[in-house]
């Protein structure tokens, strides 16, 4: 039984293989069909240019079954943009299917609670400084792979595109 | 854009091309910080660059892509979800064309750069799909 508490539990416990690692994702790029296999699109595990330090992502429900962040309150963060809050959605993961493919789940407290990190694929070597042509073809190869195991928590929205 | 189905006649096979350069040439919509994370727009050269390389494809009665959007670099992926369970990602960079495939199995293969390796390099199991679904079989009338 999941247990809603007002106080979050500790950002630091270790990340066990059965838990969800959730992320927001954006209507316009992300279309989601049921029917397909990955039912998104890998942009949903791309890094952006604020992911320098791995792809951000966040923990749902801890193994002692507490709530981290549900993903109503994801999709709604303060910080995020209007513009973003109102089409987003939220997909997740299991950080085993992570570990599986060789990649590293690291905690890292932040704003959010139960903020954590999959280091390998992040801007850098994507598309920043680090970029060479192995490690940003190895990000999509990564972000594939995360796609065809993700469920979609949150459908996104209407898209606003200008 | 989405399909429907995978292409059955000539006439589906090119309005999903259609809808894919359509869907293309939308890119130069997309606005600085377009995914709130400080995102470049794409360039209009790679714009052109994508409809070339589209057009390279569909010439050798390739598939069009079932996606086209762009990366927070201000480049462009394409997506190809083929029946039988192989994705093609090609990620369209200035100067170089990145392609990974994913088997039904779920394998990455990491592709060298070029047109014809995308049309090479589908797994046998897809390209019977395909064949079934006669997106490679089909002969235009003269």
């Amino acid at each position: 039984m999941v247990t809603e508490s007002t106080q979050p539990p500790d950002d630091l416990l270790p990340v066990e293989g059965s838990e969800s690692l959730m992320r927001r994702i954006l209507k316009r790029l992300v279309e989601y069909d049921r029917e397909k296999s990955p039912p998104i699109q890998i942009a949903a595990f791309l890094p952006t240019k604020r992911d320098v330090d791995g792809l951000s992502l966040n923990r749902r429900i801890s193994n002692q079954h507490k709530t981290f962040l549900t993903p109503e309150s994801l999709k709604n963060w303060r910080e995020v943009p209007d513009s973003i809050r109102e089409t987003c959605g939220v997909v997740a993961v299991l950080a085993i299917a992570a570990r599986e493919i060789g990649l590293t789940v690291k905690t890292d407290p932040a704003t959010t609670p139960g903020h954590v990190l999959i280091e390998e694929i992040n801007w850098d070597d994507f598309a920043g400084d680090r970029r060479t042509d192995e490690s940003h073809d190895k990000i999509l190869g990564w972000a594939l792979q995360l796609t065809r195991n993700a469920v979609v928590l949150i459908a996104p929205g209407k898209s606003k595109m200008t | 854009m989405k399909k429907t189905s995978s292409p059955t006649t000539p006439l589906l096979f090119f309005r999903e091309w259609e809808s894919a350069y359509d869907e293309t040439r939308d890119l130069d919509k997309y606005i600085p910080n377009w995914d709130g994370a400080d995102a470049d727009p794409v360039p209009l050269k790679l714009i052109q660059a994508t409809l070339l390389f589209f057009r390279h494809l569909e010439e050798r009665l390739f598939p069009a892509p079932d996606s086209v959007y762009p990366v927070a670099d201000g480049t462009v992926i394409a997506e190809w979800h083929h029946p039988g369970g192989c994705v093609h990602i090609a990620n369209i960079l200035s100067g170089r064309i990145s392609i990974v495939m994913m088997d039904p199995n779920g394998k990455i293969i990491l592709l060298p750069s070029g047109t014809q390796v995308l049309v090479d390099n589908i797994d046998p199991q897809c390209r019977e799909s395909l064949a079934d679904g006669d997106a490679f079989e089909f002969t235009l009338a003269a």
